[in-house]
C-alpha cells in the first residue's frame, strides 16, 4: 500500500557567519503500512513524525526539502509525481486528519462548504449531491443533528466536533489510506477515546489502512496492528504491535515502554530522562545517531546499524538486538 | 438585533471617549502657557482691554469652571471664534471638511486599488521579483516626506511639463465656481453642466489626489502582503493544501479570510491619513480643513486648533465605527461574540 | 513542521571559527534589507560626525554675491537665496536628524519598555487603564497631534524631542505589553517567581530580555517617524526656523523657488531627507523580517 524507503529531509538555513548549515531531520526513513492495516508511528516530538507525513504527502515548504528517498504508493513514487498529480492524490486516496482541528477548519466558510469543496475537488459531482453526501458524512461520523451541524461555522464547534468534521473532510472521498497526525491532542481524555474508537472503526469498516502519528504508545497498543518507532528521523524499531511489545529490541523502544504509557502522555511527547536534550540535528553523529543517549553504547555503535530483522517482519536498527531481543523488561 | 445591541454598546463607550478627547483638546490649548489673549487683542490693546476679553473668554475662571464652560460650550454646538477667520469655528469647520473629504477619499480610494492588489499579488509570489520590487517601492513610499511628494510633484508636472495648473487652490482663478451642493467643485460643476468648470476642478484635484493616492499606498500595500502571508500560514490554509483544492480555490480562501483585516486596516488608515492629506493641502493651497488646521496650528489661533482636534478625532471615531459594522456583517465569529 | 528546527540547538557543526567578514556577509545575505538601510544610516552618521572636516563652506554664511546659484564645480548643489552652500548645509543638516531622532527614541524606550513590562505582567486596573488611554490617542492622527502639541507647547527644539518621545513610548507600551502577555506564564518567569524574586526582578532580569526585541526593531521605525515629524515641524515653520540648516526648514526656504526653477534648494535636502528615512525604515523592516522568520519564509 505505502511504502516508503530511505526518506531523507533536510532544513537549510544560512547562519549569521555566512554558513549554510543542515538542520537532518530525517535520515532515511524506512516503513510500510500494508493492505487494511494501521500502522502506528510514534516518537519524541522532533523525531520526525509529522515531518514523515509531510514529506509523503509533498506538503513540505521551503527551507524543508526531501533530498532522498521513495514513498510509494501502490507502486507509484508518490515523490516523483508533478506537483498536480500529488495534489489529486492528497484529499482523495489519501486524507489528513491533523491535532489542530479547530484552527484547521476555514472560520469564514460553513462546516457543509467546506465539506463540498473537497468533495467536488475530487469528484465529478453536483452541488446538491455533494450537500446530501456532506451531511451524511457527518452523520457516519456520529454528529447529532447533522442537517443542523452543517451550517455550522468552525467557532462554533467543540474541539472534539470539530475533529469529527475533520474525520468527515478526510473521509468523504473514500481514500484508501489514512493519515492521522496526533489526532487527539489537546481533546478531553474521554473524547479522545470516543474519536479513536469511531477512526479505528470507520477505518476497518472501509477496508482503508491508516498511518496513525503519536507520541503516545497507550494509543498504538489499543488501535494499532503494527507499530515504528522513529528517533532522530529514523525508524528505529518496526514490527507487529505483539511483537514490539513482547520483545522491545531496541534501547530506545526499550526505555519508552519503560516509562510508563502514563508518564508518557502526561509528558506531552517531551524526550524522556537520561540526556535531556533532543538530538543535534545539525551534528548527527557518524554512527548510530542513539549511541549518545544509550546506555549500552560501545565501540561497535561508531558504526551506523542497519535495520535487521530479529523475526519475521520485526526490523529492528541496532548492534545488540539480538540480545536486547532475548533479554526480558525489567 | 445583534447589530443593534452592538450598536448600543458601542455608543456607550463613545461617552467616556469624548470627555477624554474634550479634556485633551481643552488642555491642548493651554499647556504651553502661551496666552491666546494676546493675539486675539492684538499688539495694541491696554490692559484693561486685555483683561476684558479674559473675562468674556471665562480666562479668568479656576481651570475646572473653565473646562465645564468648555464642556457646556461644545455641547451647545458653540466651538468659540476663530481670530484668523473672524467666523465661529463650527461654521469653519463644517463648510471646510467636504473639501478635505474630496481629496481624502479619491486619494485613499485610488490608492487601496492600487495597493491591495500589488500587496495580495506580492504575497502569492512570496520572495520572487514581483514582490522584491514592489516591497522595495512600497519602502520608498513610506519615507517620502509628504510635503515633499507635493513640492515634488508641482516641480516635475507644473514646472518641467506644464501639464498641470499651478497648485493654487481648487479650481482656475479664470472660472468662475459653481454654487455648493455637495462641496465637491467636480461634482458640483458638473450637477450645473458646467463642463469648464468640472475640467479645471478636475485638473487641479489630479497632483493633490495623486500624492494622497501615493502615501496611503505604501503602508496599505505592505500590510495587505503581511495580512494575505499570515493567513497563508494559518491552519486551515495549510490544511486546504493537504485536501488537495485546486490552486484557485486555495486563492479564494486567502482571499475571503484576509478581506476582513485589510478592510480594517485601510479604515485606520484613513483616520491617519487625514493628519497626512493636511500636509498635501497646504503645499496645493487647497483650502480644505486640514489647511485651516495647520495654519491654525502655525498661527496660535486657539479655537480653531481645538474644533480641528476634536472634528479629526469625531472622524476617527465614525470611520472606526463604521468599520466595525462593517468587520460585524462580514465576519460570522464577531457577529456572535458581542 | 518548523518544531524540528526549533528543537536542534544551533551550534557550528565545524571547528574554523568564522570570522568578522563571514557575519558581515552572512548577515548581509539574511537581511539585504536591513544591510543596505544600516548602510545609509551609517553614511548619514559618518556625515554628521564628520561635518565641520566635510562642509565646504560654513552652513550659515550668508553670501549676497552668490544668491540661488545651480550646481556647480564651485557649490556643488548650489546655493540657496541667502547665498548659503546648500551641500554644506545638507551635510550639517544630519546632526539634526540624529540629535532629535536618537533621544527621542530613547526617551520613548526609557518610559513605554518599563510601562508595558509592568502592566502586562500585573494587568488588572493599571493596566486597563493604560490601555484606555492607549485606545484615546488612535482617534488623534499622530501627525496632526504631534503638531498641535509642540505648537501649542512652544517650539522649542526641547519639545519636539519630549513629544515624540511620548508618542513613541505609547507604541513602545503597546508591543512589550503584548510580549509580556505572551510569555507570563512561561516556565521562566514562573521559576523566578517560586524562587521569590522581587518585582522589579522578574521584570528587568527575567522578562526584559525576552519582550524587548520587538520594541528594538520598531525603534529603528520609530526613529524614521522622529526625522520625518521634525522635518515636518520645521518645513511647517514650527520649530526650527530657517536658516538654521535643519532639512525640512532647507526645503521650507527651497519651496518658495521651487515652482520658478531653482529646484536645488529644496530638492537637495529632500533627497537626504528621504535617504536617511529611507534607512532607517529599511533597517527596521530587516529586523522585523529577522525577528519573525515566519513571515519572511512562509515556512511550515
Amino acid at each position: 500500500m505505502l511504502e516508503v524507503r530511505g526518506l531523507h529531509t533536510h532544513f537549510l538555513a544560512r547562519g549569521f557567519d555566512n554558513q549554510v548549515r543542515v538542520a537532518r531531520a530525517l535520515n532515511g526513513v524506512d516503513f510500510t503500512v500494508g493492505e487494511r492495516e494501521i500502522v502506528g508511528l510514534v516518537g519524541e516530538t522532533g523525531a520526525g513524525k509529522s515531518l514523515t507525513a509531510y514529506s509523503v504527502m509533498g506538503l513540505l515548504k521551503p527551507p524543508a526539502k526531501v533530498v532522498a528517498g521513495q514513498a510509494l504508493y501502490n507502486g507509484r513514487d508518490l515523490l516523483a509525481l508533478s506537483d498536480d498529480e500529488r495534489r489529486k492524490l492528497r484529499g482523495g486516496e489519501i486524507a489528513l486528519v491533523v491535532q489542530s482541528p479547530k484552527s484547521s477548519l476555514e472560520p469564514l466558510t460553513t462546516v457543509s462548504q467546506q465539506l463540498v469543496r473537497v468533495h467536488r475537488a475530487h469528484r465529478q459531482v453536483d452541488e446538491a449531491a455533494a450537500r446530501v453526501r456532506a451531511v451524511e458524512m457527518l452523520a457516519a461520523v456520529g454528529i447529532p443533528d447533522p442537517e443542523r451541524r452543517a451550517n455550522a461555522y468552525a467557532h462554533q464547534l467543540s474541539g472534539g466536533m470539530a475533529q469529527r468534521v475533520l474525520m468527515a473532510m478526510a473521509l468523504i472521498n473514500e481514500p484508501k489510506l489514512l493519515i492521522a497526525d496526533e489526532p487527539t491532542t489537546g481533546l478531553d481524555v474521554t473524547v479522545q477515546a470516543q474519536v479513536l474508537d469511531l477512526l479505528r472503526d470507520l477505518v476497518r469498516a472501509r477496508g482503508m489502512s491508516a498511518l496513525v502519528i503519536t507520541h503516545d504508545l497507550g494509543i498504538v497498543a489499543q488501535y494499532c496492528d503494527r507499530i515504528a518507532v522513529m528517533y532522530a528521523g529514523q525508524v528505529v524499531e518496526s514490527g507487529g504491535v505483539m511483537d514490539v511489545f513482547a520483545r522491545p529490541s531496541h534501547p530506545y523502544t526499550r526505555r519508552l515502554i519503560a516509562s510508563t504509557p502514563d508518564s508518557l502522555a502526561r509528558r506531552g511527547g517531551r524526550p524522556l530522562g537520561g540526556a535531556a536534550n533532543p538530538p543535534n540535528l545539525y551534528a548527527l553523529p557518524d554512527g548510530c545517531l542513539y549511541a549518545d543517549r544509550c546506555d549500552h553504547a560501545a565501540a561497535q555503535c561508531a558504526v551506523a546499524p542497519r535495520a535487521d530483522p530479529v523475526a519475521g517482519t520485526h526490523l529492528v536498527r541496532c548492534h545488540f538486538s539480538r540480545q536486547f531481543a532475548l533479554e526480558p523488561m525489567a | 438585533m445583534a447589530l443593534r445591541i452592538f450598536l448600543i454598546r458601542r455608543l456607550a463607550l463613545f461617552v467616556p471617549l469624548l470627555l477624554g478627547i474634550l479634556l485633551f483638546t481643552f488642555f491642548l490649548v493651554r499647556i504651553g502657557g502661551q496666552d491666546p489673549v494676546g493675539l486675539i487683542a492684538g499688539p495694541t490693546a491696554t490692559t484693561a482691554e486685555i483683561a476684558m476679553i479674559r473675562g468674556q473668554l471665562g480666562l479668568d475662571q479656576p481651570i475646572p469652571t473653565q473646562f465645564w464652560i468648555y464642556l457646556g460650550n461644545v455641547l451647545e454646538g458653540d466651538l468659540g471664534r476663530s481670530w484668523i477667520s473672524q467666523k465661529p469655528v463650527l461654521r469653519d469647520v463644517l463648510d471646510r471638511f467636504p473639501i478635505t473629504l474630496e481629496l481624502l477619499l479619491w486619494g485613499t480610494l485610488i490608492g487601496a486599488l492600487v495597493a491591495v492588489p500589488v500587496g495580495l499579488r506580492a504575497a502569492f509570489k512570496h520572495d520572487r521579483l514581483f514582490d522584491i520590487v514592489s516591497r522595495s517601492i512600497s519602502l520608498l513610499g513610506f519615507s517620502v516626506p509628504t510635503y515633499f511628494l507635493g513640492l515634488l510633484m508641482l516641480f516635475v508636472f507644473f514646472y518641467l511639463l506644464g501639464w498641470a495648473p499651478p497648485g493654487m487652490g481648487r479650481i482656475s482663478l479664470m472660472v468662475t465656481p459653481p454654487p455648493t451642493v455637495t462641496g465637491s467643485y467636480l461634482i458640483d460643476s458638473l450637477l450645473i453642466g458646467n463642463l469648464e468648470g468640472a475640467r479645471s476642478a478636475l485638473g487641479q484635484l489630479v497632483l493633490p489626489v495623486l500624492c494622497v493616492a501615493i502615501i496611503s499606498a505604501a503602508p496599505i500595500a505592505k500590510h495587505t502582503r503581511a495580512i494575505a502571508l499570515e493567513v497563508m500560514s494559518s491552519d486551515y490554509v495549510r490544511y486546504a493544501d493537504a485536501t488537495g483544492l485546486e490552486p484557485s480555490a486555495r486563492i479564494r480562501i486567502v482571499l475571503r479570510n484576509s478581506r476582513t483585516p485589510i478592510l480594517t486596516f485601510v479604515g485606520t488608515e484613513l483616520t491617519g491619513l487625514i493628519g497626512t492629506a493636511a500636509l498635501i493641502e497646504y503645499v496645493f493651497a487647497w483650502g480644505g480643513l486640514g489647511q485651516y488646521g495647520l495654519n491654525a496650528i502655525i498661527r496660535g489661533d486657539f479655537s480653531a486648533v481645538q474644533g480641528y482636534v476634536l472634528a479629526l478625532a469625531l472622524f476617527s471615531l465614525i470611520v472606526f465605527l463604521v468599520i466595525d459594522i462593517l468587520v460585524l456583517l462580514l465576519d460570522p465569529r464577531t457577529a456572535e461574540t458581542s | 513542521m518548523t518544531q524540528a528546527v526549533q528543537d536542534a540547538p544551533v551550534v557550528v557543526g565545524r571547528s574554523v571559527r568564522p570570522s568578522v567578514l563571514d557575519y558581515i556577509v552572512g548577515f548581509a545575505k539574511r537581511s539585504p534589507t536591513a544591510t543596505i538601510g544600516l548602510v545609509l544610516i551609517g553614511f548619514f552618521a559618518l556625515l554628521a560626525i564628520f561635518a565641520p572636516w566635510l562642509m565646504p563652506y560654513d552652513p550659515v554664511a550668508v553670501n549676497v554675491n552668490e544668491i540661488l546659484q545651480a550646481p556647480s564645480a564651485k557649490h556643488w548643489f548650489g546655493t540657496d537665496n541667502n547665498g548659503m552652500d546648500v551641500l554644506s548645509r545638507v551635510i550639517y543638516g544630519a546632526r539634526y536628524a540624529f540629535g532629535i531622532a536618537v533621544p527621542a527614541v530613547f526617551l520613548g524606550l526609557t518610559i513605554g519598555v518599563p510601562i508595558g513590562l509592568y502592566t502586562g505582567y500585573r494587568g488588572g486596573l493599571i493596566d486597563e487603564v493604560v490601555m484606555r488611554v492607549m485606545d484615546a490617542l488612535r482617534v488623534f492622527p499622530s501627525i496632526i497631534l504631534s503638531l498641535a502639541v509642540v505648537a501649542a507647547a512652544g517650539p522649542s527644539l526641547f519639545n519636539v524631542v519630549v513629544v515624540i518621545g511620548v508618542l513613541d513610548a505609547a507604541l513602545f507600551v503597546r508591543i512589550v505589553r503584548a510580549e509580556v502577555l505572551a510569555l507570563r506564564s512561561s516556565n521562566f518567569v514562573e521559576s523566578g517567581v517560586a524562587l521569590g524574586n522581587p518585582l522589579w526582578r522578574i521584570l528587568f532580569i527575567h522578562l526584559l530580555p525576552n519582550a524587548i526585541q520587538g520594541a528594538m526593531a520598531q525603534s529603528a521605525v520609530r526613529g524614521a517617524w522622529a526625522v520625518r515629524i521634525s522635518a515636518t515641524l520645521a518645513f511647517l515653520g514650527i520649530g526650527i526656523q530657517p536658516p538654521t540648516p535643519e532639512w525640512g526648514a532647507m526645503i521650507r526656504v527651497g519651496a518658495e523657488s521651487i515652482v520658478n526653477g531653482q529646484w536645488w534648494v529644496g530638492i537637495f535636502p529632500g533627497v537626504a531627507l528621504i535617504l536617511m528615512v529611507l534607512g532607517l525604515n529599511m533597517l527596521g523592516d530587516g529586523l522585523q523580517d529577522l525577528l519573525d522568520p515566519r513571515r519572511k519564509s512562509g515556512a511550515r
